[in-house]
């Protein structure tokens, strides 16, 4: 625990019905409804938090159904010949995460990994690196799934890197990050 | 970094492994309009698209593509990997796969490569860098010793559906890439892929590899303004340049050859100039730039990954092709780009790849030739 402090937090919703984040007020609020609960986790991580600097923030989000609603919408207008592009360019993935950096203002990398529990420990690997190797060093990092009911869950943990170096990170504390982010999955439908 | 490059290889429309090389010395464009490609989708769409000549229009766009590019770019020694990666943007967006390439990759590598299938992890997504970032990545992992063979394949395709989109949203060309060029109208979207094994050196020694290129360190940063539109003044994406250069403990003069993003849009090829300007000044003039999107198109997710493995070819030999669909040079940018048709010597042995994606993910990535 010598170089990096890692917090947690979590973040719930009973169903898909799910508001526009008061951190993408007066911003692009068309986010999917992944990328609304990824921004959400990201704020409530934050107030618990809430005094660092995020202008060099990174943002990892792990996620495996991407933005479905919005694919779907696009996909069913392509069957008439009609474009959907606002749908479009906000149904990748990477929304996830580049929401969280809108909303956030945030200026470190954004990109989602794709995948399952079994992405989770190469993730964890590259958020304790950027976290120490980007200017003033801290990763969001995120794991959102659709839950067993209709709602979705999502584990998020800030890393605070105090060096340029890994070598200092404890296995213990590789553990309770993964332990913490893992849980999600246990909560995954898929 | 203690990261490195081997057997990359990528597959265009213009072709693939030296074949491909040899098209883009010789300034030929792999581009056709659209309305050969998809006739009933766009019969008076005549604008150019780097499309992957055989494929139906009727089955998984991607999976086809998995398939060339499975055959022709994966080699023996990828058996060695101990982690496969993939990178895409969203892959079909029509059909069983639509916007889930992850599932088309599975699905692919466990009915063709079953050795590599249980390997495979995740697929990075960050718009048109995902190429780029997967390169990134691996190379933390195997620098951090985690692995020492990971094999990253980046794949994406040009649907009818992703064309209609973006015809729509004005990105693509009214008729062909025209990266830096006064006249440019857009950019050329196309599809296709690369593959390429990051390795430390203990899997260096594992593969007794000869033809080696150093990833000397790489950069990300995120504009956090536009969900479409690049950050106008230059900064954010310029801040990925200098992340990369000052990871890489690298000044601007070292830097040989820079492969830009230069997608051929208005707005981005200005913002890219500026960008550039900002992180090298006064060096900038005497570094060989080019774009190929003109000659392959814009391969979206796959762009990043396949842009780096040019950038390793033209490092090892020495010659910067020139940029295809660039005719009459926009001055104000002010880029000491090559012009189409005409290659250029590479003095240094190190260069830069930029890719720039929706969501306004910015990515850079230093590679060094030790051949």
């Amino acid at each position: 625990m010598d170089n990096l402090n890692c917090f947690f937090s979590s973040y719930s919703t009973p169903d898909d019905k799910v508001p526009v984040p008061d951190l993408l007020k007066g911003k692009d609020k068309r986010a999917d409804t992944a990328a609304r609960i990824a921004v959400l986790a990201a704020s409530n991580m934050l107030q618990e938090k809430p005094n660092i600097d995020l202008t060099s923030l990174n943002v990892v989000v792990i996620n495996r159904e991407g933005c479905k609603s919005h694919i779907n919408k696009v996909s069913n207008g392509i069957k008439n010949h009609q474009p959907a592009q606002g749908f479009f360019v906000r149904g990748g993935p990477q929304t996830l995460a580049t929401y969280t950096a809108l909303a956030l203002d945030s200026h470190g990398a954004a990109f989602t990994f794709v995948g399952d529990k079994n992405i989770l420990s190469d993730a964890i690997t590259t958020a304790f690196y950027l976290a120490n190797n980007i200017d003033n060093g801290a990763t969001l990092i995120t794991v959102v799934v659709k839950n067993h009911g209709p709602g979705y869950q999502a584990n998020s943990a800030l890393i605070l890197g105090k060096s340029g170096h890994l070598e200092g990170v404890s296995s213990l504390e590789e553990k309770t990050l993964h332990n913490h982010l893992s849980q999600a999955f246990e909560l995954d439908a898929n | 970094m203690d990261a490195f490059i081997v057997h990359p290889n990528a597959f265009t429309s213009l072709g693939h492994s030296e074949n491909l090389w040899r098209n883009l010395l010789d300034g030929r464009c792999g581009l056709t309009a659209a309305n050969t490609i998809f006739p009933e989708f766009f019969p008076d769409n005549f604008s150019k698209i780097g499309a992957i000549s055989g494929l139906s229009t009727h089955d998984s766009r991607l999976m086809q593509i998995l398939h060339r590019v499975g055959y022709s770019l994966i080699p023996e020694e990828a058996n060695n990997c101990e982690l496969i990666l993939g990178a895409s943007s969203l892959g079909d967006l029509e059909g069983s796969f639509a916007g889930d390439p992850f599932g088309c990759i599975q699905h692919y590598l466990e009915n063709n490569k079953p050795t590599l299938a249980p390997l495979f992890n995740g697929v990075i997504s960050s718009a048109c860098s995902s190429g780029t970032d997967v390169l990134s990545l691996a190379a933390i992992m195997v620098h951090q010793q985690k692995y020492d063979v990971i094999g990253v394949l980046a794949v994406d395709c040009l649907d009818q559906g992703k064309l209609l989109q973006h015809v729509t949203l004005g990105t693509q060309a009214q008729d062909c890439a025209r990266p830096f060029d006064i006249n440019r109208t857009g950019t050329s979207f196309g599809e296709g892929g690369g593959f390429a094994m990051i390795v430390n050196e203990r899997g260096l020694k594992k593969l007794h590899a000869n033809h080696v290129f150093k990833i000397c360190g790489f950069g990300m940063s995120c504009d956090a303004k536009h969900i479409t539109a690049p950050d106008e003044t230059g900064e954010t994406p310029a801040l990925a340049i200098t992340r990369a250069l000052l990871a890489s403990g690298l000044a601007p003069a070292d830097v040989g050859y820079i492969n830009a993003h230069a997608s051929g849009t208005p707005l981005n090829d200005q913002v890219e100039s500026i960008a550039l300007h900002k992180a090298f000044g006064r060096t900038l003039g005497n570094i060989a730039v080019n774009g190929t999107k003109g000659a392959i198109g814009h391969l979206l997710g796959a762009t990043g990954l396949v842009e780096a493995i040019l950038t390793c070819w033209s490092l090892s030999n020495q010659h910067a092709p020139g940029t295809v669909g660039l005719e009459n040079k926009d001055e104000a940018l002010n880029l000491p780009v090559t012009v189409g048709g005409f290659s250029e010597k590479i003095l240094k042995p190190i260069g830069l790849s930029t890719t720039f994606g929706f969501g306004g993910v910015n990515s850079a990535i230093v590679i060094e030739s030790l051949n």
